[in-house]
C-alpha cells in the first residue's frame, strides 16, 4: 500500500467522526466527481446539484465505508454512477442531453467556418457518446476526463484490468461506427441541399 | 477527423478526437466552497452540534420565560404599591375631609 493510499485510508477512518479529515478527502475529490457527473448529465446546474449529493451520501455512510483494498475514489464514483442513474431514470431522460454551450465555447476556436465544422463534429461525437450504454460511457469518462488507466478504471467499475482493455476496444469499435454513420448522413444531406 | 474529406474514421483519429473533447470542466468555485462549508458545518464533530444547538435554544427558552416571569412580577408589585399608595392618600383625604366639616 503507498504512502498516499495509507494517508487516504487513514483520512477515511477519522472522516466518520472529524468533519475536518472529510473535508480534505471532500477536497481531494470533488472535482474528478463534478467532471464525471457532468459528463454524464450534460449541465452544470444538474452536475452540482448531484455533487453535493454524492458526498452528502458519503458524509452520512463513510463510518461503515471497509476498506477492501480500492481506493476511496471508487467508492465516490460508485455513489455518483448511481445516483446519476436514479437521475437519468427519474427523468425518462436516456442520455441524450445536450452539453451546456461553455462546453462548445471552450472547444472551438479560430475561423467561424472552421468553428462550424468543429462544433459539428463534436455534436456529432458527443450525441454518439451519449447513445453508448452507461458502462461504456462510463469506461470513456474515467480514460479520457480523469486520465485512469485500465486498473484504475477497473477498481472504479468492479472489473478487471483485462475486461476493461476489452470493453474499451469494443466501445471505440462500436463509437467509430456510429461515428461514421451519423457524419455519412450529415454528409448526404448537405450534398442534397 | 475531417467529415468533408472521409466518412470513415479511424480508431486513432477517434482517440484524438475523444482526448480533445473530454477534457476536465472546472466546477465554480464558489459552489465548491459553500458545499464543504455545508457539508462540515452538517457533520461536524458527530451528533454534537444538534444536540448543542437544543441545549442552547432550551436554555434560552427558560432564560426568556423566566425574565418575563420576573418582569411580570415586578409589574405587579409596583402596581400593588401604586395601589396602595394612592388607596392610603384617598383615606387621609376622606379621614381630613371629615375632621375639617365636623
Amino acid at each position: 500500500m503507498s504512502e498516499q493510499t495509507r494517508d487516504e485510508q487513514e483520512l477515511v477512518r477519522r472522516a466518520g467522526s472529524d468533519a475536518a479529515a472529510f473535508g480534505e478527502l471532500y477536497e481531494r475529490h470533488v472535482k474528478r466527481i463534478y467532471n464525471y457527473i457532468y459528463y454524464r448529465t450534460g449541465n452544470h446546474h444538474d452536475a452540482e446539484d448531484l455533487t453535493e449529493r454524492v458526498f452528502q451520501r458519503a458524509l452520512r455512510h463513510v463510518d461503515r465505508y471497509e476498506d477492501k483494498g480500492v481506493p476511496f475514489s471508487a467508492w465516490l464514483y460508485r455513489i455518483a454512477h448511481n445516483l446519476v442513474a436514479n437521475w437519468h431514470r427519474d427523468r425518462s431522460r436516456k442520455p441524450l442531453v445536450p452539453l451546456d454551450e461553455r462546453l462548445f465555447v471552450a472547444r472551438t476556436g479560430g475561423q467561424p467556418e472552421n468553428r462550424a465544422i468543429d462544433r459539428e463534429e463534436i455534436e456529432v461525437l458527443m450525441t454518439c457518446v451519449r447513445r453508448l450504454p452507461e458502462d461504456r460511457q462510463q469506461l470513456l469518462i474515467l480514460k479520457f476526463v480523469e486520465r485512469m488507466s485500465n486498473a484504475e478504471i477497473g477498481e472504479v467499475m468492479g472489473r478487471t484490468e483485462g475486461a476493461i482493455k476489452s470493453l474499451y476496444h469494443r466501445t471505440l469499435n462500436a463509437l467509430r461506427d456510429e461515428v461514421g454513420a451519423a457524419l455519412a448522413g450529415d454528409a448526404s444531406q448537405s450534398d442534397a441541399s | 477527423m475531417k467529415r468533408r474529406q472521409s466518412q470513415s474514421v479511424s480508431r486513432k483519429q477517434l482517440e484524438d478526437l475523444l482526448a480533445q473533447v473530454l477534457v476536465p470542466v472546472e466546477p465554480d468555485l464558489r459552489f465548491v466552497r459553500t458545499l464543504k462549508a455545508r457539508l462540515v458545518t452538517y457533520r461536524g464533530p458527530g451528533m454534537g452540534p444538534i444536540w448543542g444547538l437544543a441545549f442552547g435554544v432550551g436554555v434560552a427558552t427558560v432564560v426568556t420565560v423566566a425574565t418575563l416571569g420576573l418582569t411580570l412580577r415586578v409589574i405587579l408589585a409596583l402596581l400593588g404599591i401604586i395601589g396602595s399608595v394612592s388607596r392610603g392618600k384617598q383615606e387621609a383625604g376622606q379621614h381630613s375631609g371629615a375632621v375639617s366639616k365636623a
